[in-house]
């Protein structure tokens, strides 16, 4: 009756383990999913030669080789890393009164969004 | 030197050329202007270390660094004071908040950061309070209750040196989190340095960077200019 007992917890224990292990990360994609919020909150002000953004920064967000170049200032994406991403301090908010700037003044960006930049940046940032 | 003042002349030259409307004079400028960048990046940063010292005494580190940076003294000003933009000259950061002060003279500032130490990750939050007088004296005072730090208080003395700038950076802290007797100390003091002189070869960078924003307007020559030979973030100590 005990080694039953045990033994059906064992198992129960395992299945929410092992379920909880395998609660699986959405794997992004630049083109499905990352590059359509750019062009939804971005590229109006970062593309050449006249958008406010690119004249400001040089940061052009049109196509991944523009967005990986980064701006005069150096690097806005840092694959693998979301916490020292220039990009996703500011749409989380992490930098200073930029990100309120950005709310105020465009498209606010949804937390799905900024959700789907952490993840794509964290999975390599790749141009999948 | 002969960069800066090369790049500075050039930016008078293209005011004045745009104020006179002449398409040639402008275009002579932006010429000139687009050998200086050009000049700028085959050369390395050329600012020059005339002092650095970090010692501890009883848990308290204390750093005074002298440096000339090869740039303009209100361009390396005003990267020194863009707050928002910490992150560009210490990467370390990962949050920069504005806060509000009661104090109309004081900005204060929150910043929170990460550091890989060995195998140890230390993350380091801290809140200070900043004091700008006459554009060549900055002072900061660490907000103990609010952040990492037992006590810590730092100045910056930003003067022109012809047309380089001079910068006397003192500042001390008592850390409130575990550094480990001996080894800790001195990896602290090692890590302190380099983390700084690091710090002001990318203000360096970044007012450079600035200055020549100011001259000329057409960012996607300059990234590609800036790039070839320029990096700030890179920059390393």
């Amino acid at each position: 009756m005990n080694y039953t007992y045990t033994a059906s917890f064992i198992t129960t224990l395992l299945t929410c383990l092992y379920s909880a292990g395998c609660t699986t990360t959405p794997q992004i994609s630049y083109q499905r999913d990352v590059h359509p919020i750019f062009v939804d909150k971005c590229i109006d002000c970062h593309t050449p030669p006249n958008g406010g953004g690119y004249k400001k920064t040089g940061l052009e967000m049109n196509s991944y080789e523009t967005l990986m170049e980064g701006s005069i200032y150096g690097p806005v994406v840092v694959p693998g890393n979301s916490k020292t991403s220039p990009l996703n301090m500011l749409v989380e908010g992490r930098a200073g009164n930029l990100s309120l700037k950005l709310k105020n003044k465009h498209k606010p960006i949804t937390d799905h969004e900024i959700k789907i930049l952490h993840l794509w940046v964290e999975q390599g940032a790749r141009n999948n | 030197m002969l960069m800066t003042t090369l790049l500075q002349l050039m930016a008078l030259l293209l005011r004045q050329a745009e104020s006179r409307h002449s398409i040639l004079c402008t275009s002579m400028t932006r010429i000139c202007a687009l050998t200086a960048l050009l000049l700028f990046n085959s050369i390395s940063t050329a600012g020059v270390l005339e002092e650095l010292s970090v010692i501890e005494t009883n848990g308290e580190y204390s750093l005074r660094i002298v440096y000339v940076l090869d740039a303009p003294k209100d361009y390396v000003y005003d990267v020194i004071t863009d707050y928002k933009h910490g992150y560009r000259i210490n990467p370390a950061i990962t949050e920069i908040e504005m806060l509000l002060s009661d104090r109309d003279d004081v900005i204060r500032v929150r910043n929170h950061s990460e550091h890989l130490i060995g195998p140890f990750r230390i993350k380091i939050d801290w809140v200070g309070d900043i004091v700008e007088t006459g554009k060549d004296r900055i002072m900061v005072k660490t907000i103990p209750e609010l952040s990492s730090f037992k006590s810590g208080f730092s100045t910056w003395e930003i003067r022109p040196q012809g047309a380089r700038t001079r910068v006397l950076h003192e500042s001390s802290m008592k850390p409130n989190f575990y550094v480990p007797p001996v080894i800790g100390d001195n990896i602290m003091k090692e890590r302190m340095k380099n983390d700084t002189l690091a710090a002001f070869k990318r203000i360096e960078c970044h007012a450079m960077i600035t200055l020549a924003l100011d001259m000329e307007h057409e960012p996607e020559l300059l990234k590609k200019l800036l790039k070839e030979g320029k990096d700030c973030k890179s920059t390393h100590g």
